[in-house]
């Protein structure tokens, strides 16, 4: 009960974009990772989401970046972000199965920022979050692009799974999701990985959002004790 | 692969036009649709903000018989021009990317709103 599926997708003028993940089930935990071109204001959310991090930056060229969650999917969510703007924007949905619905993180979303002009590959380093037992990773990445044809892509960080990685559209490039399942309690430390200019030019800034997700916890199973009356009708209470 | 169009530039009506299916080989990484729009050299494609485009796509994972479902997976936007750093944007460009689990086929559906419209629909397999 773990990671389910993901979807990926992105739009050249913006507007407003779709990706659902395949096979979402009630009380599955949803998330997602939204990218437009320079900052601008947050999109819509989809009835029932909340936003989590901000993560838009405006150096060394400017992103708008963006994390919103669903604690407990219905099985027919909707899964569109609604955008007025027309800049290049991306979108990554996730949807995670096994979680516990009525407070799924462990811990406030953990945001990177590197806002330096990077010559391709990047050593990246993104600060970790502090697990409970059993929690699953998300691991959303993205660059902030200096020059409009590069195409950014990330390797998978060490012990993690990479579950979407890039799209083919000018600015918002560089955006990938790597997840863990059911990591053990403590600080998962922080995490690395390399970024890399596959084609076209420039340079590049990156950020990360960490998200720990808490399993569904096991039933509460308790045992009570008493101290055993004397039965009235035992010998020890004949009159 | 090369880029073919789906529905050729000419003028369209309101309503909801479908297109596809279109087979993936195996490998594929992911597709792109695009429609042309407004620019100063061709002011007569998509002209009005005031018209809407949503595009709908299904996907198939066994060749063809079973599909994602409608609404699932799609983009919606108004026409005119869109200038982006100082360049207006020819086509809107939606791209799909497939990983690990690659779909068999995809087919969609094109609606217009405040039509009637012109433009044209092309995909791309990449």
């Amino acid at each position: 009960m773990a990671y389910r599926s993901s979807a990926i997708t992105s739009s050249a003028t913006g507007g407003n974009l779709t990706a659902t993940p395949a096979g979402v089930q009630a009380h599955d935990y949803l998330s997602l990772q939204f990218t437009r071109d320079a900052v601008q204001a947050a999109p819509s959310w989809p009835a029932g989401w909340t936003q989590r991090v901000d993560n838009s930056r405006s150096t060394p060229d400017g992103i708008g970046s963006f994390v919103a969650d669903k604690d407990d999917a219905t099985g027919s969510d909707d899964f569109t972000v609604v955008d007025g703007n027309t800049n290049q924007s991306a979108l990554i949905t996730s949807a995670l199965s096994g979680r516990y619905n009525a407070a799924p993180r462990s811990a406030t979303p953990v945001a990177t920022q590197n806002l330096a002009s990077n010559a391709s590959p990047i050593s990246a380093s993104y600060t970790g979050i502090t697990a409970q037992d059993l929690d699953d990773i998300l691991v959303y990445k993205e660059t902030d692009q200096l020059a409009a044809d590069g195409r950014w892509n990330f390797d998978v960080i060490t012990g993690y799974t990479e579950r979407e990685d890039g799209v083919a559209t000018d600015w918002v490039s560089g955006l990938a999701l790597d997840t863990r399942d059911a990591v053990g309690a403590g600080a998962t430390g922080a995490l690395a990985s390399t970024i890399t200019r596959t084609s076209g030019t420039g340079n590049a800034g990156y950020g990360a959002v960490v998200m720990a997700i808490k399993a569904t916890p096991p039933p509460d199973v308790s045992f009570r004790t008493e101290a055993r009356r004397p039965h009235p009708f035992s010998p020890g209470n004949a009159r | 692969m090369a880029r073919t169009r789906h529905i050729p530039l000419g003028t369209y009506p309101s309503g909801t036009r479908a297109f596809g299916q279109i087979a993936t080989p195996n490998g594929l990484a992911g597709f792109d649709i695009r429609i042309g729009r407004c620019t100063s050299a061709t002011p007569t494609i998509w002209l009005d903000p005031a018209t809407i485009v949503e595009l709908q796509l299904q996907f198939s994972y066994d060749g063809g018989v079973i599909y994602t479902p409608l609404g699932a997976n799609g983009w919606s936007q108004g026409g005119g021009i869109i200038t982006q750093r100082g360049v207006e944007a020819p086509e809107s460009v939606l791209t799909w990317r497939f990983r690990p689990a690659e779909p068999t086929h995809f087919k969609g559906q094109i609606t217009v709103r405040n039509g009637p419209i012109t433009t044209y629909l092309d995909a791309t397999v990449l």
